[in-house]
């Protein structure tokens, strides 16, 4: 128990840290904007008045460190800035495309774990028969198609040639079908190798043999003795591999304008408000962190061998 | 010979007669000829024509070439800069390599290309911003795997003999550190590759790469996205180019893992 919590603790601190790094490399985004980024902002023609109005607003006129601590400070009490194209607060806006993100990427996960999981497992029980050269073949094809490929195509299949789903976002549920499939079935791509390698490094333990030498049923060896083994690797790997999803959401959303935060980014850069840009960044990185976060926390709780190294 | 070989040389034979064969007509690649857009593939325009009247043909050999700089570039950069870096952070260990581990860590915070995606949304496209973005998030790969083979064979007895003869640290690295690494450290190049060729294909889908009229496939699969209905065969050769390339790279990554592995055993 107490090293359970040490481990806990431990785990707070470095995400704190982590957080802050991330916070501070998007504060430093703005400053790589080639020029002044006020200028850059109101474009060519704006008067002296607008643009030291624009400079007070974002706070450029003040000292580096005071420009970053007030930044740091404000993302932690959620406070975005306000948004140069909108004239509203970045908070509001985000948060809501947040949750189309989410949406997006819970479903996507969906498709990719029923997909990806079990014929991962399959091909490493029936290694290297053609149920395990099938599910390589589809594997290597999913890691290599990239979405912006398979969305056009999928599209082309299932809305033009056979009109049996919408392409466009508002259509309900219907319309997630399709952005799911091309977010989910790549990284699905990622979860049959992943499953298929640690099901195989399993199958070579010598608890494996011990257990079929004992007689135990075929059923029992494969649920009992190598998934509940096969199972933590494939979780740890996840919560990074989860960064190829959110990532991949950011294209997979521009593709069938999904109005997610990944659209919302690309559309922000186009718009020069760097502010909503750099509110994107945070929230997609903060996302990924946490997630990664909640699996080590997990991982303790599930591994017992963990727990007594902490 | 089995499929997989098969494929890697076939493709690769493929593409380097394509390369090599075809001269870049400048022409063809960037004049507006707003006679005949969109067409067919013909005797003329071997792929068809795209959205501006250009050779769809010309313009992809000419992007893949580009996409293939690209990489060779960024992969280049990554991993001698990578390769020296997690070398040092497990070599020198204490304060140092904590704090390298660390400044890693926050480069990890970043999820996939998001970084890459809002550098270039930051710097501007064009090639110079491309490989400048693609550098900073690519090199952490590289590593996190130099470190975490050093560590493997930093304490190999041989290792310990060169130090305890008083070998300085750099010909330690280059001549008993750099070989040991060597089959993995290929292996991810072959990857890194690939994973660099889709990174520039997606930034310049969305518009944030490579700048018009310079070809690029992912600029050249998003007008072929635009024009799906009416010329579906643009979209179709443009992806089937890109997967071809990425394909062909990675399985050239796992036989070359395949290989090392069981060499290693």
């Amino acid at each position: 128990m107490k090293n359970k919590i040490i481990f806990l603790v431990r785990l707070f601190l470095t995400t704190i840290l982590v957080l802050l790094s991330v916070v501070t490399a998007v504060f430093f985004l703005i400053h790589l904007v080639p020029g002044d980024p006020v200028l850059t902002i109101l474009g060519e023609n704006a008067g002296l008045k607008e643009i030291d109005g624009l400079r007070q607003e974002l706070g450029l006129h003040l000292p580096i460190y005071e420009q970053w601590s007030n930044y740091v400070a404000n993302v932690f009490s959620f406070d975005f800035g306000e948004s140069f194209y909108y004239h509203l607060p970045v908070a509001p806006i985000i948060f809501e495309r947040f949750l189309s993100t989410l949406l997006l990427a819970a479903t996507s996960f969906l498709v990719a774990m029923s997909v990806g999981i079990p014929l991962g497992i399959v091909a490493a029980l029936r290694y290297r028969q053609s149920w395990d050269g099938f599910a390589t073949l589809l594997a290597l094809l999913g890691v290599s198609v990239p979405n912006f490929v398979l969305g056009p195509l999928l599209i082309l299949c299932f809305s033009v040639q056979f009109q049996l789903l919408p392409i466009g976002s508002k259509e309900g549920l219907m319309s997630l079908v399709l952005p799911s499939l091309t977010l989910g079935l790549s990284f699905a791509a990622i979860l049959t190798r992943m499953s298929r390698a640690s099901v195989l490094d399993v199958l070579n333990e010598a608890f494996i043999t011990t257990a079929r030498a004992k007689g135990i049923s075929e059923f029992r060896v494969v649920f009992h003795h190598i998934l509940r083994n096969a199972v933590l690797p494939i979780l740890t790997t996840l919560g990074l591999q989860i960064g190829v999803l959110l990532g991949g959401a950011v294209i997979t959303e521009a593709i069938f304008s999904w109005p997610g935060l990944g659209s919302l980014l690309v559309d922000s850069i186009d718009r020069r408000d760097y502010q909503m840009l750099q509110a994107c960044v945070l929230v997609v990185s903060f996302t990924y962190v946490g997630i990664n976060t909640l699996t080590d926390a997990l991982y303790c709780f599930l591994d017992p061998r963990i727990r007594k190294s902490a | 010979m089995n499929i997989s070989s098969l494929i890697i040389v076939a493709f690769s034979a493929l593409w380097i007669v394509l390369l090599i064969i075809f001269p870049t007509d400048l022409e063809r690649i960037i004049l507006i000829n707003l006679g005949n857009i969109l067409e067919r593939p013909s005797h003329e325009y071997m792929l068809g024509t795209d959205d501006l009247g250009r050779d769809i043909f010309a313009r992809l050999i000419s992007g893949v070439r580009l996409s293939l700089f690209v990489a060779f570039v960024v992969v280049a950069f990554t991993s001698i800069f990578g390769t020296m870096y997690g070398i040092f952070a497990a070599w020198f260990g204490g304060g140092a390599e904590i704090l390298l581990v660390k400044i890693i860590d926050i480069f990890l915070a970043f999820p996939g290309i998001l970084l890459a995606i809002a550098l270039t949304g930051i710097l501007g496209g064009g090639v110079q911003n491309i490989i400048i973005a693609l550098c900073s998030v690519g090199w952490v790969g590289f590593a996190r795997l130099a470190r975490a083979q050093t560590l493997k064979v930093k304490s190999l007895d041989h290792l310990m003999a060169a130090k305890a003869l008083g070998t300085r640290i750099p010909k330690v690295i280059s001549k008993h550190v750099l070989p040991l690494l060597a089959g993995p450290l290929i292996v991810e190049v072959t990857f890194s590759f690939a994973a660099v060729i889709l990174s520039e294909a997606g930034l310049s889908f969305l518009g944030l790469g490579i700048i018009e009229p310079m070809p690029s496939l992912g600029g050249m699969i998003r007008d072929g996205a635009l024009y799906l209905l009416i010329a579906p065969h643009y979209i179709i050769v443009t992806g089937l180019a890109l997967m071809s390339l990425v394909i062909t790279l990675n399985l050239l990554g796992d036989k070359l893992r395949d290989y090392w592995d069981s060499k290693s055993v």
